[in-house]
């Protein structure tokens, strides 16, 4: 090989080397995360700098789709080979290559924030401040923001300079980011006297975020001393905060010591019957007696909405004495409690939450003591109320031989009344069920059993034509709810063959279906084709002609 | 001359040649490269298989759960890796003895990807230090062990790691409605880099829906490697998920393949796929998408969407603004909110009157108005002075009206009831589509914007005086004089006193609002007495509401005294017959 040819070679080969270093460091257009992974405003360039090497190790493994344990392993040595301005970037990559949503956002983001954090608080504060600026312009933090990779570090950085994020949160306190500051601070001088941390709020601008953060501090003072707690709560300037504060400081109290703690609201001349039925129930699930004493302190409407409460918490303990006693003064057995329904900012959208239920100290009897409660139900003299009592029993219990045992101490009529609901208690034993139901005289409660039987999902029986296979077959019509077509609701119900109970049936599949407003047009449809006399069908079209 | 002429080409050469040889390993699909950051290039950190650990052992031998101590995930991992190298197949049998204990980490920051490699980890060792019985017990472990992050766990790691295995060996042929995660992850895998041995696995499930979630799964794998044979694949599928995944492993590739992709799919892509998120992370995409229809809503800003605008420079969120005509119909409005939003933070009254400017003045409640309403709740959230100036020089109409109705309750939260009220506009007309949602407006709670912020205003004023809010609630237009907003304050009222809220009622005008407020009222008065609440049904005059509200009283009544209750409703007067009939039926 002559001279010029050996140029050559080495001239292709330099190109080789070039071409592939060239290629190497380029970012790969189509590959994963490329555009994260460009290196064009990667500083410097040097292999030899440790720094540009932890930056890419750490980059490397961070940006990766699958993590190994390896690469965490060796993270730690990249990270501690980066000076604040790599980390810096390294943090601005990450911020960049979030996932979109509906993934979460990248939580790496606030550890690795918290770790520069103790190695350089000032540079990983300088940092954060126009993170801290944004937040702050986002309104109310909502659900996503509060778990926010940002909202994290936020925190993070507050902790670690409470002073600073006061300062920022009091020249932004309409913010939601104030609420999260204040919060941390708090956090952070929790080492405090309450009443220098009580002073600061107090001097903090009147806002949401501190209403929020004098709850919350009373709160945690309720804990450690509820006496002074509620003194300083009622020291707070009237209002719904004042109300708050001392109302849920009071429970906890009643936790600990409720006869001080209903001392302390009577003292204070409050009016909340809510509040107040809350710590009559929480003084009767201990001291039954003292309850109803302090019950007995009220007017008639405080009692009337507190007494199911404490009769429920006090039948745990002793059925026959409570419920003798809610007997005795007219408390109901079974009432519904008040319907919750609120809205809330949740960011710059709203969220809502709705509940409501009921209280029935009968139920809890039967659960809680089933014997003694069957004991007082068969000693209640004959008459009226030990009727009613019983039929209450029937359908409060949840279990098929209490059911039993107080159905067969009912009425004829009574026991027309709740056979479909007592049937409805052998779900789980379903042969039993169609026993029991068969075993009853002819009658409405008979044919009431059926209908609950059939009302049990998966029971399907062929029984021989009558009442009871008409009364099981409209039973079947309860159950899916709205999931059936109506089309499929009408072929059940002409099934039926005593006219009277068809009627009946056909009348209640419309009442159910014709408040669907969404599918008013195939109930139209379904009730023009079914084949039932049109008499029948006027009202319906009445009823669709008024709410057209 | 001629000689240097040789030695140019041949350098030229050189370089093409080595270009060609590097890459391929990065740009092959089938290869996951994490090689692109220079550095590690040049000095590549070394990253052995779990397997082959060289990390020098502990002095003292720790068990597994010691190693996953502390709070520190990066230390956590060295001392996990540790344990595994010196780890043999006794040690795992007895780990799956008790799958509830079975070592679960649960990081702060790294939860998620710290679970997942280690369970990859500990699935790789477990399968090489036992071929016989280790994916049985690994099934066992998944099944009690309830790793804290799901979709995951042994077999879900181990998927990504040996597909083929996962697929032969432990997934199920459909006992359930859903495959497994660990199935489904594994078809995922071997689908982006071997899609009929993918697809012979998946004729396993031929029954709905198992078969569309095994189709699925290899259309998202497919899709990180060829989001164009993805989208063969999807067919006429309706399914938006898809979608998602094929358009935004589309855009990863680059304009040319995305543009391709979107071209192809037309309007099947729908308005889902094509987010504001996505088009703030991809501008340079925005004019290659089809014309997709706009979504009848924009339900605010995602966090997602503002961090990408947060991105975009200043001169760029300009230029986007500035042809906001020009974006895509679908993502438009959210896309614009974003940058507009980002915009309020350094100018909110120039912010504010651009948004303005794209609004549709004369419907407070289009997807259009997003950026007006999101950049004006911001405002008035930061610096309320200004931002109520700003809405009280506006033109009146639809959307200034909706503007401030939407607003109030931020500034009655802070306590400024009076300017909160000033701008509570709802509309007054009853011809407006009522199931119609105001940007910003998520209705979780059902109901339009301007009835959800009715009842939030009205929960606000109730909490620090409830007769305030019944005074309040007087004034309202029937279209928010809802039972809804009754129940803001009304029962909270009525709990504290009953009487004044009988006198109240008494004060207010005949009509629909006074007949749902009694019906509220009747619904309270009936949880303490039925029969006293009974005395209040005759009250209310609309026949409609007077039967829900003697239904209220009835089934309280019947709760606690069920023949009672039957006498009553026999006895009431002034229902309907039928309805009564109806009533005692059931």
């Amino acid at each position: 090989m002559n001279a010029r040819a050996l140029f050559i070679v080495a001239a292709a080969l330099a190109g080789l080397a070039v071409g592939a270093r060239w290629s190497s460091e380029r970012p790969a257009p189509a590959s994963r995360d490329a555009e994260v992974n460009s290196a064009r405003d990667l500083p410097g360039s040097g292999a030899s700098d440790p720094n540009e090497t932890g930056l890419g190790a750490a980059l490397s493994e961070l940006l990766h789709a699958k993590s190994s344990l390896r690469g965490m392993a060796e993270l730690a040595g990249a990270l501690n080979q980066l000076d604040s301005p790599r980390v810096a970037l390294l943090l601005d990559r990450l911020e960049r290559a979030q996932p979109a949503w509906p993934e979460q956002s990248d939580e790496r983001i606030a550890w690795l924030f918290k770790w520069w954090l103790k190695r350089d608080p000032a540079a990983a504060g300088e940092w954060a401040q126009p993170r801290i600026a944004a937040l702050a312009l986002e309104g109310p933090l909502g659900f996503f923001l509060e778990r926010s990779a940002r909202a994290q570090l936020v925190a993070a950085w507050a902790r670690a300079n409470p002073q600073a994020a006061l300062d920022f949160a009091r020249s932004h306190p309409h913010s939601g980011a104030a609420r999260l500051l204040l919060k941390e601070v708090r956090t952070a001088w929790s080492d405090r006297p309450v009443q220098e941390n009580l002073a600061m709020l107090l001097d903090f601008p009147a806002s949401h975020a501190r209403d929020l953060a004098l709850e919350e501090l009373h709160n945690g003072c309720a804990v450690r001393d509820p006496a002074a707690a509620v003194t300083s709560a009622q020291a707070l300037p009237p209002g719904p905060v004042r109300a708050k504060a001392s109302a849920e400081v009071l429970l906890q109290w009643a936790d600990k010591d409720a006869a001080a703690a209903f001392a302390r609201y009577r003292a204070l001349g409050l009016t909340d019957s809510v509040l107040l039925s809350k710590l009559l129930e929480k003084r009767a699930a201990k001291d039954p007696a003292q309850a109803i004493e302090w019950l007995q302190q009220l007017d008639p409407a405080q009692i009337a909405r507190a007494a199911p409460k404490i009769v429920n918490a006090w039948v745990r303990r002793d059925a026959a004495a409570a419920l003798g006693w809610a007997l005795e003064n007219g408390i109901r057995l079974s009432a519904g409690e008040e319907m919750f329904f609120e809205l809330k900012h949740d960011g710059f959208r709203r969220s809502s939450s709705m509940g409501g239920g009921s209280v029935s100290p009968l139920a809890t009897a039967l659960e809680a003591q089933p014997e003694a409660t069957l004991r007082w139900l068969q000693a209640l003299p004959a008459g009226a109320e030990r009727d009613r009592v019983f039929e209450l029993a029937a359908t409060a219990a949840k279990k098929p031989d209490q059911a039993l045992s107080a159905f067969a101490g009912l009425t004829s009529e009574a026991q027309a009344r709740v056979a479909a609901t007592v049937a409805r208690l052998f779900e789980k034993e379903p042969a039993r069920g169609q026993q029991w139901a068969s075993s009853l005289p002819g009658g409405p409660a008979r044919l009431a059993a059926w209908t609950g039987i059939g009302a049990l999902s998966d029971a399907d029986i062929e029984l021989p034509p009558g009442l009871d296979r008409d009364a099981y077959i409209a039973g079947t019509l309860n159950r899916n709810g709205l999931a059936t077509p109506l089309a499929g609701r009408f072929a059940t119900v002409l099934k039926i063959q005593d006219p009277a109970m068809r009627r009946a049936s056909f009348d209640g599949v419309m009442e159910r279906y014709s408040y669907r407003k969404d599918s008013a047009e195939q109930t139209r449809e379904a009730l023009n084709a079914v084949s039932v006399p049109e008499a029948w069908k006027q009202r319906w079209r009445d009823q669709f002609e008024k709410t057209r | 001359m001629r000689s240097l002429v040789f030695v140019g080409v041949a350098f030229v050469a050189g370089v093409v040649g080595g270009k060609w040889m590097v890459r391929p390993m990065i740009e092959s699909p089938m290869v996951e490269s994490r090689a692109a950051v220079p550095a590690i290039e040049v000095n590549p950190p070394a990253v052995p298989p779990a397997t082959t650990v060289s990390a020098a052992p502990p002095a003292q031998r720790q068990t597994i759960h010691e190693a996953l101590k502390g709070g520190d995930p990066l230390a956590c991992a060295a001392r996990v890796l540790a344990w595994l190298e010196t780890a043999d197949a006794e040690a795992f049998r007895k780990l799956a003895e008790n799958p509830e204990k079975f070592p679960k980490p649960h990081f702060s920051g790294f939860g998620r990807p710290f679970q997942d490699a280690f369970c990859a980890a500990l699935a790789d060792r477990w399968l090489a230090l036992d071929p016989d019985g280790a994916l049985a017990a690994m099934q066992r472990v998944d099944k009690d062990a309830h790793f804290p992050f799901g979709p995951g766990g042994l077999l879900y790691s181990l998927a990504s790691l040996q597909p083929e295995l996962v697929l032969e060996k432990v997934a199920e042929s459909g006992r359930k409605n859903f495959l497994e995660s660990h199935t489904n992850e594994a078809l995922k895998t071997l689908a982006a880099r071997d899609l009929k041995a993918a697809q012979r696995f998946a004729e396993k499930w031929r029954e709905p829906p198992l078969d569309q979630q095994a189709r699925k799964a290899i259309i998202d794998g497919v899709a990180t490697t060829d989001p164009l044979r993805a989208l063969a694949l999807a067919g006429d599928s309706k399914d938006p998920f898809i979608f998602f995944t094929i358009v935004n492993a589309a855009a990863k590739r680059g304009p040319l393949i995305f543009q391709q992709v979107a071209q192809a799919a037309g309007e099947r892509l729908g308005s889902y796929p094509i987010s504001p998120d996505f088009i703030l992370r991809h501008p340079e995409l925005a004019n290659l998408l089809p014309n997709l229809p706009a979504p009848p809503n924009v339900y605010g800003v995602s966090p997602g969407a503002l961090d990408a605008a947060e991105r975009i420079a200043p001169e760029e969120r300009a230029r986007l603004l500035a042809d906001y005509d020009a974006l895509p119909p679908g993502p438009r409005a959210g896309t614009a909110a974003a940058l507009a939003c980002v915009w309020a933070r350094t100018e909110p009254r120039a912010a504010a009157d651009w948004a303005l400017a794209h609004a549709k003045a004369d419907d407070g409640a289009h997807a259009e108005n997003a950026a007006a309403q999101q950049v004006f709740l911001r405002w008035i959230t930061s610096d309320a002075d200004a931002a109520l100036a700003w809405w009280r020089a506006i033109p009146a109409s639809p959307l200034r009206a909706a503007l401030g109705t939407n607003a109030s309750t931020y500034l009655a939260e802070e306590g400024r009831l009076d300017e909160a009220r000033e701008i509570f506009k709802p509309a007054a007309d009853a011809t407006k589509d009522p199931s119609a949602t105001a940007p910003g407006v998520m209705s979780m709670g059902g109901g339009s914007g301007d009835e959800q912020a009715t009842v939030h205003l009205g929960q606000l004023i109730a909490a620090r005086d409830p007769a305030a809010a019944g005074a309040w609630f007087a004034t309202l237009p029937p279209t928010v004089a809802t039972y809804q907003t009754t129940l803001a304050f009304l029962p909270k009222w009525y709990a504290r006193a009953p009487e004044a809220v009988a006198r109240w009622i008494e004060t207010l005008p005949v009509g629909m609002g006074r007949d749902v407020a009694t019906r509220t009222f009747v619904m309270e008065a009936a949880r303490i007495s039925p029969a006293g609440a009974g005395e209040w049904v005759a009250k209310v005059a609309d026949p409609d509401l007077r039967q829900s509200a003697a239904a209220m009283v009835y089934w309280e009544m019947r709760r606690d005294d069920p023949a009672g209750a039957i006498r009553w409703l026999v006895e009431l007067r002034g229902v309907d017959d039928a309805w009564r009939a109806g009533m005692l039926r059931r």
